[in-house]
């Protein structure tokens, strides 16, 4: 992928010591890791112990009351949301995709979903359209495209809400949930691309309650307890071969 | 078992090398980002949760004050506020001053800021508006309407801060109001709510994927107005899907409200200091 040896030095995203809590109830305690380039790490651990808002923090959608996030060496907090060309190279090198895909669609038809970040970038409209049409084929919805999103089942919004991402090609692919609501063939699909987006040197971060899917992924567990914190962060025997393999 | 591998198209291969702009729209994201998280923020007052899941401090007076009916409250709250509107004795003003200072001082840091920030603001407007009264009745008259709101405010937002909202209108009943009015409030804030943290998170998702410079059919109007649009769908959803929900709950067509009991022994002694104060109103006046 073109990188340097410094930037492969420092891990991709670090957080140190992070907490955070919405008024008096506290959502992440004195959380610390590291995701490098090129890992699928995944985030485990039960409802409401801060998953979502690890993910949130990660992408500047709020900030953390004390302890560092970086990302790729720079500090992800209220200055870097201010500086709007910075907050803008965040949030291109980040695609964050929702845990409910209602609250990520706002475009009349998929199409213009997928086509809005590229669009944004300046692309030109045939490597717009390009763009477009690789995305909605990557994940079989390349039919749905004059559709409006409203009118489609959660695992098409689901979907759709993917290819909308991933057609401003980030460097890091943040997924809540990813494979909730969608069928068995949807989900492996979803597994597969990740899979290979991380062999092409990007990075995966997604959340999940499913151990199969981690085990699919070949992704490192960092697991949250009840309590918000840190329980344990680890490389799975069966995620070794994978990273050799990339 | 091993996945697939899939062929990715050879741009999302690389490493996208992209140098955003300036885009003089960007505000208008970000503004309406704030209004809508300004409008999700209807709920439940900070001190209602304390006291409802243990998630905080409380103030032991609105510890005792939770065991009163909401519609007892309610009628104290308009009791305390006629007396105080009608009070020409500052000595009685005094006396409301130090009630309210007492319950306002006993409570957590987030609590004394929800209270009296934006009473100071009320007062402040009232004092602005009131200067004309200094060629009347000079300035004496000013600053007792001041002291008045400040009062009033205090008292009121007070109870928003430790009753929850459902609880305030179900108190309603015991002014006659029809259940279904009282149903058609409720789902109202609740909604409110749930259609304010809907409209925030779409406008995330429009900051966070406009990455660069607004153009042509995805100029920053237009994604707003989808926003809108989305919420307003949600809207519509959500409604069809609550009276979906009422009729496989065997939904009949008439609301009935439960109504909390009223003459509690807390009640009783709530109602008691209430009378002592319209007492002291009328032996100080």
């Amino acid at each position: 992928m073109g990188l340097t040896e410094a930037e492969n030095a420092v891990p991709l995203i670090e957080f140190s010591h992070v907490s955070f809590a919405y008024g008096d109830a506290t959502v992440v305690d004195d959380v610390s890791f590291a995701v490098n380039r090129g890992e699928i790490v995944a985030l485990l651990g039960p409802n409401g112990c801060g998953k979502t808002t690890l993910m949130r923090i990660m992408n500047g959608l709020e900030f953390a009351d004390s302890g560092t996030v970086m990302f790729e060496g720079e500090r992800v907090d209220r200055a870097l949301a201010k500086d709007e060309l910075a907050a803008k190279r965040l949030h291109q090198r980040m695609g964050y995709v929702f845990q409910n895909a209602d609250d990520q669609l706002f475009c009349p038809s998929v199409e213009e979903e997928a086509a809005f970040g590229p669009a944004q970038m300046g692309l030109p409209e045939e490597e717009v359209d390009r763009r477009v049409a690789d995305a909605l084929a990557l994940f079989n919805i390349s039919d749905l495209a004059p559709l409006a999103p409203y009118r489609l089942s959660g695992g098409q919004k689901k979907r759709v809400t993917l290819a909308a991402i991933v057609s401003m090609n980030p460097d890091v692919l943040v997924l809540d949930e990813p494979t909730n609501g969608l069928d068995e063939d949807s989900a492996d699909a979803v597994t597969a691309f990740l899979v290979s987006y991380a062999k092409a040197g990007k990075t995966v971060v997604v959340s999940t309650h499913h151990r199969d899917f981690v085990e699919q992924l070949g992704a490192r567990p960092i697991r949250i307890g009840k309590d918000h914190r840190l329980v344990s962060d680890a490389v799975p025997e069966s995620a070794v071969g994978n990273v050799a393999a990339r | 078992m091993p996945q697939p591998d899939i062929t990715l198209p050879s741009w999302l291969a690389q490493r996208e090398d992209y140098r955003p702009e300036h885009d003089k729209t960007g505000f208008m994201a970000r503004n309406l980002l704030h209004l809508t998280s300004m409008v999700a923020h209807v709920k439940m007052g900070g001190g209602a949760a304390a006291l409802a899941y243990g998630t905080g401090p409380v103030s032991p007076i609105d510890r005792a004050l939770s065991h009163v009916s909401p519609a007892l409250r309610l009628i104290g709250l308009l009791v305390c506020i006629a007396l105080t509107l009608i009070a020409h004795n500052p000595v009685f003003l005094m006396l409301m001053g130090c009630v309210v200072l007492v319950m306002v001082a006993l409570r957590p840091a987030a609590g004394i800021k929800a209270t009296l920030l934006p009473s100071f603001g009320a007062a402040i407007v009232a004092l602005v508006l009131a200067i004309p009264a200094i060629w009347v009745n000079g300035a004496v008259a000013m600053v007792s309407i001041a002291a008045k709101i400040l009062l009033n405010v205090t008292l009121v937002l007070g109870v928003s801060w430790t009753v929850p909202w459902n609880r305030l209108i179900a108190g309603l009943k015991l002014f006659h109001l029809p259940d279904e009015i009282i149903f058609t409030l409720d789902l109202a804030l609740k909604h409110i709510e749930i259609l304010g943290r809907s409209a925030t998170r779409l406008n995330e998702a429009l900051v966070l994927r406009s990455v660069g410079r607004t153009r042509g059919r995805f100029d920053k109007t237009t994604s707003s107005a989808g926003v809108m649009g989305a919420t307003f769908l949600k809207a519509y959803t959500c409604g069809q899907a609550l009276d979906e929900a009422m009729l496989c709950r065997g939904f009949t067509g008439t609301y009935v409200c439960r109504r909390e009991r009223v003459m509690t022994p807390a009640g009783i002694i709530y109602l008691g200091g209430i009378a002592l104060l319209v007492l002291c109103y009328l032996l100080l006046g």
